[in-house]
């Protein structure tokens, strides 16, 4: 990172999360970008509740809601490259599950009730080698305690007046992506562009499973097993942009990732399964983040 | 096959999932107004895809998990084109199916020669 940047970012208010939403339009709209209601903020700082720190919250939320940008059909279509990489990992997860035998409504029915990734991986697999019920239950809580972490974050994000009813059928899409994009919106996210945000990976997440199992047997090895790296490059583009702008999510992530290398070739480390091992990454990491690069006060990150 | 089995454990992979992602946001509506807190949180969604990505991307193009030359020279040139596409901020389906792409084309190559 040159200084050019850094200096830059010091001087506006910038939350490590994202925010330069703004700056490249391609990246999460299919479309060209619009002017008009879709982008009222041209600078960070302009945005509704930073210039009022004082105001209630419930004020503060209507006040954004009523500008917001954050709309319902935005969330579709920021969801719409989520939903197009689901597909192909989804239809991965289908192939696995028919190539155990299973007909193709159980993989549907995991991908429809689980909506998650790895988890979903793991778990069919030991459906598939028969394990027990209490194995599969701390091997899925492991790769999923991260959620918490991640839920919790969220909490910070999402408008206050939000309903309970809300929160807990929101709370059903917040997968590792749909996070992410989530958390690098301007300001406070809210029911309507979520459940946009969820809809269309969700769909994609379905069909992309149901099309994995009925169709298995026309793909080469060759491609199936490649089609496994894709969660990873839709993991890449989501955390590549903003480390490149901001040296904070820079370190961050560097460190994440060494301290994730470390466990993965460290002989008595390596024994500890993922899940732990991203929660120890992630908290270590961002705790380093954030004594290092404290976020500013008047930002929501 | 045993279908109260699949059903079961379809069961309780879906509770586990959901109950982690639903309890804090729904019992936790405060806002947390500790700096080092929040700042704590906004660095959470990239130390977390982080470590998720690297270095598991290496073996993920691997039938069975495990390790071989040509799978992990495969799984090495998707991450690459990945990296080096995100970084001139490509949009997500482009750079996940590139490095798909990336990861067949290095894996069928290494084949013929390994």
């Amino acid at each position: 990172m040159c200084d050019k940047e850094e200096k830059h970012t010091a001087k506006r208010p910038l939350a490590p999360c994202g925010s330069d939403e703004h700056k490249k339009p391609a990246e999460h709209h299919p479309a060209p970008a619009q002017s008009g209601p879709e982008e009222p903020y041209p600078n960070a700082a302009a945005a509704p509740g930073q210039t009022r720190p004082s105001s209630p919250a419930s004020e503060e939320d209507a006040a954004a809601q009523e500008r917001s940008h954050l709309t319902f059909r935005k969330g579709l279509r920021d969801g719409l490259p989520i939903c197009l990489g689901y597909l192909s990992v989804a239809f991965t997860f289908g192939m696995l599950v028919a190539q155990g035998g299973f007909p193709p409504w159980v993989a549907v029915l995991i991908s429809m009730t689980c909506f998650t990734g790895t988890g979903q991986f793991a778990g069919i697999a030991l459906i598939v080698s028969g394990g027990m019920y209490l194995e599969m239950l701390v091997t899925t809580f492991v790769i999923n305690v991260r959620y918490l972490l991640m839920s919790l974050s969220l909490s910070q994000k999402i408008e206050k007046r939000m309903s309970g009813l809300q929160r807990a059928l929101l709370s059903f899409g917040n997968t590792d992506e749909i996070f992410a994009v989530a958390m690098q919106q301007e300001g406070k996210v809210g029911a309507r562009y979520l459940s946009g945000l969820i809809l269309t990976p969700y769909l994609g997440w379905t069909l992309g499973t149901l099309l994995g199992a009925t169709v298995t047997g026309f793909l080469p090895l060759a491609l199936r097993s490649a089609l496994g790296i894709a969660i990873y490059g839709m993991f890449i583009s989501i955390i590549i942009p903003p480390a490149r702008k901001l040296k904070s999510v820079a370190v961050v992530l560097l460190i994440a990732v060494a301290i994730s290398c470390l466990f993965y070739w460290t002989p008595v480390l390596n024994r500890l399964s993922n899940g732990w091992v991203v929660i120890i990454c992630a908290v270590t990491a961002s705790a380093f983040g954030a004594w290092k690069f404290p976020v500013k006060e008047d930002r929501q990150p | 096959m045993n279908y109260t089995y699949v059903l079961i454990s379809i069961l309780i992979m879906a509770l586990v999932t959901y109950l982690p992602r639903m309890l804090p946001l729904v019992l936790f509506r405060k806002t947390i107004e500790n700096r080092f807190i929040k700042s704590f949180l906004a660095y959470v969604p990239y130390a977390v895809l982080g470590a998720m990505t690297f270095p598991g991307i290496l073996f993920s193009t691997s039938p069975d998990g495990g390790f071989s030359p040509v799978y992990f020279l495969g799984g090495l040139a998707g991450m690459l084109v990945a990296v080096v596409l995100a970084f001139f901020k490509r949009g997500l389906l482009l750079v996940a199916v590139s490095s798909v792409a990336a990861a067949l084309i290095a894996q069928e190559l290494l084949g013929l020669v390994l």
